[in-house]
């Protein structure tokens, strides 16, 4: 008899195998996730200009390292199903068609998520591959300490998974809200500002980017990129306080998606 | 004749925009909660915005001539470049594959008036509406930092070329997504998004060939860094004219897309 733990990996497995099909027959959407790099590639082209026009370096990060930093940006906010998440649950909730997703054996945020993943993976090569070019065309400096990979990798990954609990989160706003995609623009611009999208931590009031270091965003986004490209070491501790925070967002959206699913009329809104 | 008649058609969709328009804002009226959460949001965008802005200008800016107050007025025409998007253009060209495939699209095409105009802009996004004022509170910050205020003419010329700028998206958001009318699947928004997203930061930023690039090849330019040159007296004279006459050229493109998909277009489908 195979352990309850692992009975929902072959699940998942084939989840995403259907998700992933459904979403590469849409086959422009390999050109279309490009489009994606335009955030990050605009903010690299200003603080590239405004260090280029402070004598090489902003707040004593230098062009190099800024360059790897929105590199390494590119590639974190391409891979994010936070936004496909969150604004996924609301069309099922309001067309009743949550109660089918309730029938499956699987979480029914499971199943958005497997699908937002299916989703990003289709849109984000294309994205990932120009990251190298960026940093090769405009000599961008990245970390040679293989710790610092290993260290930045693992943030990524917990960022990840803490960042996708924020989204889904947010999409059980759905099930109070009968109009919530505006609240789901809070969280967008929540990793923009807190995740150092816009600007990194370092060039940042010393305070704000104190904060915003302690924020999934950050361990999402902007913090594997500072760890690679050298301008921050991510610690043991940086990890352990990432996982705490991973632990303490899956006990919440468990407590609210239940509390939110007795709510739940089953026939749509 | 022919002119008279697209007068009379333009006149008519004029008149039913405004009267879509404000069913508009009567049906989402009783959202109330909707506008004061779309406020709220809309403003910590604005902030999300603006903190390059104030960042850079900490660390001396991008170059010579590009101050806060040329930071700020290029981020007010984005936001007003984006409740335009997010209000009117969203709220209509993001349902054209919902109104093909339930047929309620042979509604809209059989109006009395310009089908593009009605299809385009006749319906109204209300939550994202204060974005238009919080634009116009950026424009205000941005002349009260800014040295030289602009003159008649520079005002007169920058509102001529933000019209181009409003039309330009416009056109864009046409031609990537009239396909929707004849495919399966078509969803040009992602390049729309992409363009408005680089014009956020002024074309020098991002060096000499690439400035040239997104300005003779690719008009993103003319969408957020011409307006505001025009604004602070630093355009060349020629930079309104072309930005008026690509604005032309596009919309007149935009049209010829559409009614040529529109005569493709194979009626109710389910």
């Amino acid at each position: 008899m195979t352990p309850s733990t692992f009975r929902w990996a072959p699940r998942v497995a084939g989840l995403l195998r259907t998700e992933l099909r459904a979403a590469a027959t849409y086959k422009a959407q390999l050109i279309m996730g490009l489009a994606g790099a335009a955030v990050p590639l605009a903010f690299l082209g200003l603080w590239y200009r405004t260090a280029q026009n402070s004598g090489g370096a902003v707040a004593g990060v230098e062009v190099g390292k800024l360059v790897t930093y929105f590199s390494v940006v590119l590639v974190t906010s391409a891979i994010q199903i936070s936004g496909p998440l969150s604004q996924s649950v609301e069309p099922f909730v309001h067309s009743g068609q949550l109660s089918s997703l309730m029938l499956r054996p699987l979480h029914p945020l499971l199943s958005l998520a497997g699908r937002a993943t299916a989703e990003r993976t289709v849109r984000a090569p294309g994205v990932i591959l120009s990251a190298p070019l960026v940093l090769i065309l405009l000599d961008g400096t990245i970390s040679h300490d293989a710790t610092s990979w290993l260290m930045s990798l693992l943030l990524a990954v917990i960022g990840f998974l803490c960042l996708s609990y924020v989204g889904a989160l947010m999409g059980t706003v759905a099930l109070w809200i009968t109009r919530s995609a505006g609240l789901r623009g809070l969280l967008l611009a929540a990793e923009w500002l807190l995740g150092g999208l816009i600007a990194p931590p370092s060039a940042m009031p010393d305070a704000f980017a104190e904060l915003i270091r302690h924020l999934p965003f950050w361990f999402a986004l902007g913090g594997p990129a500072e760890g690679l490209s050298g301008t921050v070491i991510i610690g043991y501790e940086t990890l352990l306080e990432a996982l705490c925070w991973l632990v303490a967002l899956h006990i919440t959206v468990r407590r609210v998606w239940l509390s939110g699913i007795h709510r739940y009329e089953a026939v749509g809104t | 004749m022919t002119q008279q008649r697209l007068g009379r058609q333009g006149l008519r969709a004029l008149t039913l925009l405004a009267a879509t328009w404000r069913a508009d804002l009567g049906a989402q009226y009783e959202y109330r909660f909707a506008w004061l959460v779309g406020s709220f949001v809309s403003t910590c965008w604005l902030l999300a915005s603006i903190t390059p802005a104030l960042l850079v200008t900490r660390y001396g800016g991008i170059a010579e001539g590009w101050g806060l107050s040329d930071l700020l007025y290029v981020q007010a025409v984005w936001v007003l470049l984006d409740a335009f998007i997010w209000s009117v253009l969203t709220a209509n060209i993001w349902r054209w594959p919902d109104l093909v495939r339930t047929g309620a699209m042979d509604h809209v095409l059989l109006r009395p008036c310009s089908s593009l105009l009605t299809a385009s802009l006749s319906r109204l996004h209300v939550p994202d509406l204060p974005k238009f004022v919080l634009s116009a509170v950026l424009a205000l910050w941005a002349l009260t930092e800014s040295l030289n205020p602009p003159s008649a003419l520079e005002l007169a010329t920058f509102l001529a070329c933000l019209a181009s700028a409003l039309v330009i998206i416009w056109a864009l958001a046409v031609l990537l997504n009239c396909g929707a009318l004849t495919l399966v699947q078509f969803d040009g928004w992602d390049i729309v998004f992409a363009t408005q997203n680089l014009a956020r930061v002024p074309t020098p930023a991002y060096g000499p060939v690439l400035q040239l690039l997104l300005t003779a090849v690719v008009p993103i330019g003319f969408l957020t860094t011409v307006p505001v040159q025009v604004l602070t007296g630093a355009a060349q004279p020629w930079l309104p004219l072309a930005s008026i006459g690509i604005a032309v050229i596009m919309a007149v493109a935009a049209r010829r897309m559409w009614y040529h998909q529109v005569q493709r277009y194979n009626g109710a489908m389910s």
